[in-house]
């Protein structure tokens, strides 16, 4: 025991330098990331913005019970792990299409005009791209409704947001459609980064393009995908509500509400703060689990990790 | 290395660019902050009513207009307790009360405010509070006689075609209302090369009471909110009509439109740009709203397509009932401008405040400059010629040029007819109502003998001092309120399926429907029911 | 660039599948866009009948005019581009930096310092506790509460760090041998081969700040002098969205006609916040879209 320690303490004085670089970083992420936390209280609280912090009512794990005993909590979860997952794997599976497209445009200047454009749905907000995907469903002229009436596939348009079972579907469209040009830089700047000489080995052996793809592209971005993965699982509860809110209506709601609609709706828009924290503190609890439980699942695979 | 010495350069330029701008400029003027929970861009620091305010009170404005979540704006001022000098926070200027932010008023108003004291003379009971102090004014006090509108305020509106092809029927019932309209686009399948739409409605987010509220005005009521208090024996008694025969019959019929076709398939699931684009093509022949939902609308009809402008109607489930949809013009007192525990001088606060109110300042801020911006003809009438009122057609310059809104909105300040007649509002002017309506609009006024829409209806309640229930909030953390935003996730979910599914599923979707939000109002009922009987005590 | 002569079917069959994908892309990708731009130069209460699809129907520079009016709009951009440079150069770099710090596999800290950072995705202490904390650090009314706190994103550390984990760790070890210090490493060795990678985290922050409001709202809304451009349009839309508001509660601009729409407002704002990003955006691309031509390292 005691040598181990030696051995810490000997190690860190050797790494001085790495030392030295890393703790204004580590005293910085306390202080802006971790001091805050004590507001995690406020969920045990009754909590009123207008008096002092240890004058106001505890009630223990009242809003919790409430939290877990909502009618529609359960209802709430699963959409919004349903949704997460679906946005998550489509948007990845898209992004990674696109950016492998990307690489085997041999024309530089129409490769990088279709990244440009790629990547401008990003900057249009949600309110405005809401219009959008709803004009283009619309029984009423929609575009997808008179291509397919134009094609003879439907004989009568179709009322694509008001069918419950097409909504989920939809987010996951028009989420791809918004984030596959920005997400998929991330996956530009791996392949950027292999070497030419492992291309051109492989066409020297008589590898297809399909096969450098499958056996030189493919693996090199592994790495980032699977780190992409285990971060965004973590993320799953906590998907912005935005576009869900904006697209959804009554005739669906019971598939189109999420966890961070329940909480904004019963927490914050009530000014119940104490609620609000609690989901919060549930959402996080949540998360902290999948992230750590799929950072063990890579690790066990041998993958690259989180941590 | 010669770029990033070019960026090093252009942060060093730019860090420095800010920081000069941060450097005070201003004369010897007494400052005063205000929080205010409208949305305006900046002040921009001089304007025509506005010149002449700091001139008279010495006083300039720093003016914080809000932006994002007004409720996340209200949490963090109240937790760091770090206040402007005055503020108002619309429906959550009662949290500021409950956490001690603002000072009673009343003794301020009796010693420094003579015009708060005179104008706002009929609203000061209704603005003590439980603990016996006045802590804010609305904005809008009304000192004498209430001004007439041109649009009452809610309606079922139907399309003036379909009035013209009946010639200019009167409408009571909504079994006449929608017969009508059945006929007529029965008859008239297509405006424009598109199809007719007999009847649409809005449901998107918080506008749905458009369509919510619709069982309250067919039973002859004003908009009260979520209930509606009933005269029984001389007391008012909340009552539900979410659950209501009425409410019943309602969605029955437009469930019946529905499946007829009358009624817009997509009603449901657009939004208010797609309600908006519907309404404004001409091809709706009638929808239920709140007149200035539809406005926007309504004003493109009026330039472009005036035979389909909207009327509206006070239409009740039976015509037999005596319908009071009129509003009974009200102060709300519920929220209003406060002067805050922070502010160092709360006497040059109310003194200003006493300014804005004063009857000259008011037809300053409303009407303008004497001969320039408006005329009084030999009665004492105000009047504006065609080039002044086109002037004030200019939203942009009212606001910026002329600067009305920066002393107006969410100040306090008057309404209704002054002490001589003259509508505090321009466009409430008695004579000018019919005079400025466009020709389509006199055509319909004309067709039914009134001189304004609001002719088209009864008069308001007389008595009910509560008015309006909607104003009242539930309490933070309460059963109450909790219940009221279950029974808001209750409808969005059941109504759509009450009216979009076929018409032999309604009895049971009725049932499921009434079966969930049952539950949902004992807590809200008793809520109100307190509030009200307070309100009638002490008003 | 070595290719074989003759193009075998598969050839033929995958450039088929990637131009009409891509193709494809580009119809979906630049009708929205376009559409705004056409309903950002046309008329505001014209916008409201619809029908708006590449073209303006009644051309107007009126919602830039409105949008574009005062000065203080522009000092609000300078705002945002002083915020935008200085978190994306000093974030950037600091990021790299602790990224090669984590990335050395031999670091004794480097778990608990990757823990400590990983968790602060998940974790977040809630509105009023921050608030609290940059009211004590003395950084609400003050320019750099939009720098300070986000210099350094977890996200964007695990995403260097990762980068930094594929580059061949012989290069740090022969730098060692040569006898250079950590900081030099890092800086010669680390920084000129993360290039791409730190293009694309430099994008992410950039184009964040860029468009950053939230952070106004919050800490500095009473100053004026400390709006960025986004926030400023802000006003102006949440402005436009009350006028319809406000009517409900009788004000007096309830009956005037307003050519300023919220509709049209959001779509001129779009392109205003969007231009001049989308500007700057090839100049970074070439770090990353440079097809095989760049020389990467990874083996």
């Amino acid at each position: 025991m005691k040598r181990s320690e030696n051995t810490f303490w000997q190690k860190l004085w050797k790494q001085k330098a790495l030392v030295l670089m890393s703790l204004p970083f580590i005293i910085y992420v306390i202080i802006f990331k971790y001091i805050p936390l004590w507001g995690w209280l406020m969920a045990f609280q009754n909590y009123w913005p207008g008096q002092s912090f240890f004058n106001q009512t505890w009630v223990g794990l009242e809003n919790f019970r409430l939290l877990l005993t909502d009618p529609i909590f359960y209802d709430v979860l699963r959409n919004t792990l349903a949704m997460s997952l679906i946005k998550l794997i489509s948007g990845m599976f898209f992004s990674i299409i696109l950016a492998l497209a990307l690489n085997e445009v041999r024309w530089t200047k129409f490769k990088k005009l279709t990244q440009t454009i790629s990547y401008l749905p990003h900057f249009i907000s949600w309110v405005v791209g809401a219009n959008l995907v709803m004009n283009a469903l619309s029984t009423d002229g929609g575009i997808i409704n008179e291509v397919l009436m134009g094609l003879n596939i439907i004989d009568s348009p179709i009322m694509f947001m008001g069918m419950p079972e097409l909504f989920w579907g939809i987010i996951g469209a028009s989420h791809v459609w918004k984030t596959v040009g920005f997400g998929a830089i991330l996956y530009l700047a791996s392949i950027v980064s292999i070497s030419p000489s492992l291309y051109e080995a492989a066409v020297i052996d008589g590898a297809s393009r399909l096969q450098r793809i499958r056996y030189i592209t493919l693996p090199a971005l592994k790495p980032v995908i699977i780190i992409l993965l285990i971060i965004n699982v973590g993320r799953l509860m906590n998907m912005g509500f935005e576009q869900i809110y904006l697209l959804s209506n009554g005739r669906v709601i019971e598939y189109s509400r999420i966890f961070r609609i329940f909480e904004l709706d019963y927490g914050l828009k009530m000014m119940r703060y104490s609620f609000a924290t609690t989901a919060g503190i549930f959402r996080s609890l949540v998360s902290v689990v999948l992230v750590f439980s799929a950072n063990k699942i890579a690790k066990m695979m041998g993958e690259e990790r989180l941590i | 290395m010669k770029k990033g010495f070019s960026i090093l350069i252009l942060m060093l330029v730019l860090s420095l660019a800010f920081t000069a701008v941060t450097a005070a400029q201003d004369e010897d003027l007494q400052e005063l902050d205000v929080f205010i929970s409208v949305a305006l861009p900046d002040y921009s620091g001089s304007s025509i009513v506005g010149d002449i305010i700091r001139e008279d009170t010495g006083i300039k404005l720093n003016r914080e207009y809000l932006v994002g979540d007004l409720e996340q704006k209200v949490g963090l001022m109240i937790a760091s307790q770090d206040y402007p000098d005055m503020l108002v926070a619309a429906h959550f200027t009662d949290k500021f009360v409950e956490a001690g932010a603002l000072i009673p008023l009343e003794d301020l108003i009796e010693e420094h405010a003579p015009n708060i004291k005179k104008y706002y003379a009929n609203h000061l009971d209704a603005l003590t509070k439980e603990d016996g102090h006045i802590y804010y004014l609305p904005q809008l006090a009304i000192p004498f006689e209430p001004a007439e509108r041109r649009y009452p305020a809610v309606g079922f509106f139907i399309s003036k075609r379909v009035l013209e092809a009946n010639d200019y029927p009167i409408i009571k019932s909504m079994d006449q209302y929608f017969q009508l309209i059945e006929d007529y686009q029965n008859e008239n399948p297509e405006y424009n090369e598109q199809n007719t739409i007999g009847y649409t409605t809005l449901f998107d987010s918080w506008r749905r009471f458009a369509t919510t509220n619709g069982p309250m005005h067919l039973m002859g009521y004003p908009n009260e909110g979520g209930f509606v208090p009933v005269k029984e024996g001389g007391e008012y008694v909340v009552r539900p009509y979410y659950g209501s025969n009425v409410e019943k019959y309602y969605y029955g019929k437009l469930n019946e439109m529905y499946n007829k076709g009358v009624m817009d398939q997509e009603a449901f699931v657009s939004n208010f740009d797609q309600y908006l684009e519907k309404l404004s093509s001409g091809r709706v022949l009638g929808t239920h709203n709140q007149y200035w939902q539809i406005q926007q609308a309504q004003e493109v009809l009026i330039d472009e397509h005036p035979d389909n402008i909207m009327i509206p109607f006070p239409v009740t489930y039976d015509p037999i009932v005596e319908e009071h949809v009129r509003e009974k013009p009200y102060v709300q007192t519920t929220q209003g401008m406060g002067i805050t525990v922070d502010a160092e001088d709360p006497v040059a606060a109310i003194k200003y405040l006493d300014y804005l109110v004063k009857e000259e300042t008011q037809h300053l801020l409303q009407w303008g400059i004497e001969g320039e911006h408006y005329q009084v003809d030999e009665d004492g009438m105000f009047y504006r010629t065609e080039e002044q009122l086109a002037m004030f057609q200019d939203p942009a310059w009212v606001r910026d040029e002329f600067g009305r809104h920066y002393y107006y909105n969410a100040f306090p300040s008057l309404t209704g007819l002054d002490s001589n007649g003259n509508s505090y509002m321009p466009i409430r002017q008695p004579s000018a109502i019919y005079a400025n309506s466009s020709d389509a609009e006199k055509e319909v006024m004309d067709a039914y003998g009134v001189k304004s829409f609001t002719g088209l209806y009864n008069k308001p309640f007389e008595d009910r001092k509560y008015f309006p229930l909607w104003t009242i909030t539930l309490p933070t953390n309460s059963e109450a309120q909790i219940e009221s935003t279950r029974m808001t996730d209750a409808l969005v979910q059941h109504i759509p399926t009450l009216v979009m599914d076929s018409t032999d599923k309604f009895e049971t979707n009725w049932d499921a429907y009434t079966e969930q939000i049952n539950g949902l109002m004992d807590a809200q009922i008793e809520e109100y029911q307190k509030q009200i009987d307070w309100r009638m005590e002490n008003w | 660039m070595l290719r074989s002569k003759k193009r075998s079917l598969e050839d033929i069959l995958l450039d088929v599948f990637i131009y009409t994908f891509l193709f494809l892309l580009i119809a979906i990708t630049l009708y929205p866009f376009l559409n705004t731009l056409a309903v950002s130069l046309n008329e505001g209460m014209d916008s409201i009948k619809g029908g708006i699809y590449l073209w303006p129907r009644e051309f107007t520079t009126f919602n830039y005019q409105s949008l574009l009016t005062d000065s203080q709009i522009f000092h609000a951009a300078g705002v945002s581009l002083a915020r935008t440079v200085l978190t994306t150069v000093f974030g950037t770099f600091l990021t790299a930096m602790l990224a090669y710090v984590i990335s050395r596999r031999d670091f004794v800290l480097r778990k608990f310092i990757t823990f400590i950072y990983v968790l602060t995705m998940y974790v977040q202490g809630g509105l009023i506790p921050t608030y609290f904390l940059y009211q004590r650090l003395g950084l609400t009314n003050n320019f750099w509460v939009y720098v300070l706190p986000g210099l350094v994103a977890a996200f964007n550390l695990i995403i260097v760090r990762t980068y930094i984990n594929g580059l061949p760790e012989s290069l740090i070890e022969s730098a060692k041998i040569d006898g250079a210090s950590e900081f030099t490493i890092f800086l010669k060795i680390i920084l000129p081969l993360s290039k791409p990678v730190l293009a694309t985290i430099a994008i992410f922050t950039a184009v964040y700040h860029w468009s950053a409001w939230w952070d106004v709202f919050l800490y500095n809304s009473s100053n004026p002098a400390l709006s960025t451009l986004q926030y400023e349009l802000m006003k102006v839309l949440a402005s436009a969205n009350s006028m319809s508001g406000s009517m409900q509660q009788g004000l007096a601009n309830a009956a005037q006609s307003s050519q300023i729409t919220p509709r049209a407002i959001r779509a001129t704002m779009t392109i205003i916040v969007t231009v001049p990003i989308a500007v700057i955006y090839p100049f970074l691309q070439k770090y990353f879209v440079h097809g095989l031509t760049l020389g990467g390292v990874k083996e």
